[in-house]
């Protein structure tokens, strides 16, 4: 098995640990609508940029650590099912359609948007009904507008921090 | 900007728009029908509207469902957040989900069976 680079490994451990932060002081927020699901999602930000400065492996560790350690920490098992439901489809949607970094918000939308369609099946599954769906057009809203956000964000970052994080 | 970042931007707007409209839409008024209790996936009550003459509650599985005269509303939720009281009363096409406890409120078109309150 090849090791990886200690910076690497340090780099990957940082910005999880920052996502399970960023993750916690969102969860302090109060709900911004009545329907659930609908938040900024921020510690997508810390994902998106591990993926776009690191790799494909190192944006899924940031990922899993983050959601496993906040359901050990915070959430119970109900919360765990969304969070990975909807932080895996994102992920895999986010590798899936990697645009260069100029359009990472983009990626970050697309990703936004199959995190609240997986966590809505998640619901539709939990609840055995297809009426949750129709908060799809609210999850989509919220999804274009949160991937915006949270995609604009590690988008700014990376051009201002990756030239002082980069190896060698 | 780039070619392909315009075409992103035209066609989030308009999926903005379009479950915009969807949204606004969707929102009717529930009053005259028959509302209907789910609690994981079962029904546990059926109650016509038209037929509520005066303000009841029913317990469901840690949630206080309130019918009144051609409303139906969850009163009150042991979950912390309690974002179904906040959805305030059921409508057509506007069900109230209770995630947590897998409660729901699901208002369907006019009654025609003529039962007037139907608990099983």
């Amino acid at each position: 098995m090849k090791r990886i680079h200690p910076n690497r490994l340090t780099q990957t451990a940082l910005l999880a640990a920052i996502a399970l932060g960023v993750w916690y002081l969102e969860s302090l927020l109060p709900p911004f609508t009545a329907v659930p699901g609908v938040k900024p999602g921020l510690a997508n930000c810390l994902t998106l940029y591990a993926l776009y400065t690191l790799g494909r492996k190192e944006a899924a560790g940031v990922l899993t650590v983050r959601v496993l350690l906040a359901a050990v920490l915070a959430g119970g098992m109900g919360s765990f099912l969304y969070s990975a439901a909807g932080g895996l489809l994102c992920l895999l949607v986010m590798l899936c359609v990697k645009l260069p970094p100029q359009q990472m918000w983009v990626t970050s939308v697309f990703g936004a948007i199959a995190h609240n369609a997986g966590q809505l099946t998640v619901a539709a599954l939990l609840m055995r009904t297809a009426v949750v769906f129709v908060y799809l057009p609210h999850l989509l809203i919220a999804a274009i507008l949160a991937g915006t956000l949270t995609g604009l964000t590690a988008q700014f970052a990376y051009f201002r921090l990756h030239k002082y994080t980069k190896e060698g | 900007m780039k070619r392909s970042t315009v075409i992103y931007i035209i066609v989030f707007a308009f999926m903005l728009i379009g479950c915009g409209i969807l949204v606004l839409a969707s929102d009717h008024n529930g009053s005259g029908a028959t509302a209907t209790v789910y609690l994981d996936g079962e029904i546990v009550a059926v109650v016509d509207l038209n037929t509520v003459t005066e303000t009841w509650t029913l317990a469901v599985g840690g949630n206080t469902v309130e019918f009144s005269p051609g409303h139906v509303r969850m009163l009150d939720a042991c979950c912390p957040d309690g974002l179904c009281v906040r959805q305030g009363y059921a409508s057509v096409g506007k069900p109230v989900i209770c995630l947590p406890n897998r409660v729901m409120l699901v208002i369907s078109g006019p009654a025609d069976t003529g039962v007037d309150a139907v608990a099983g």
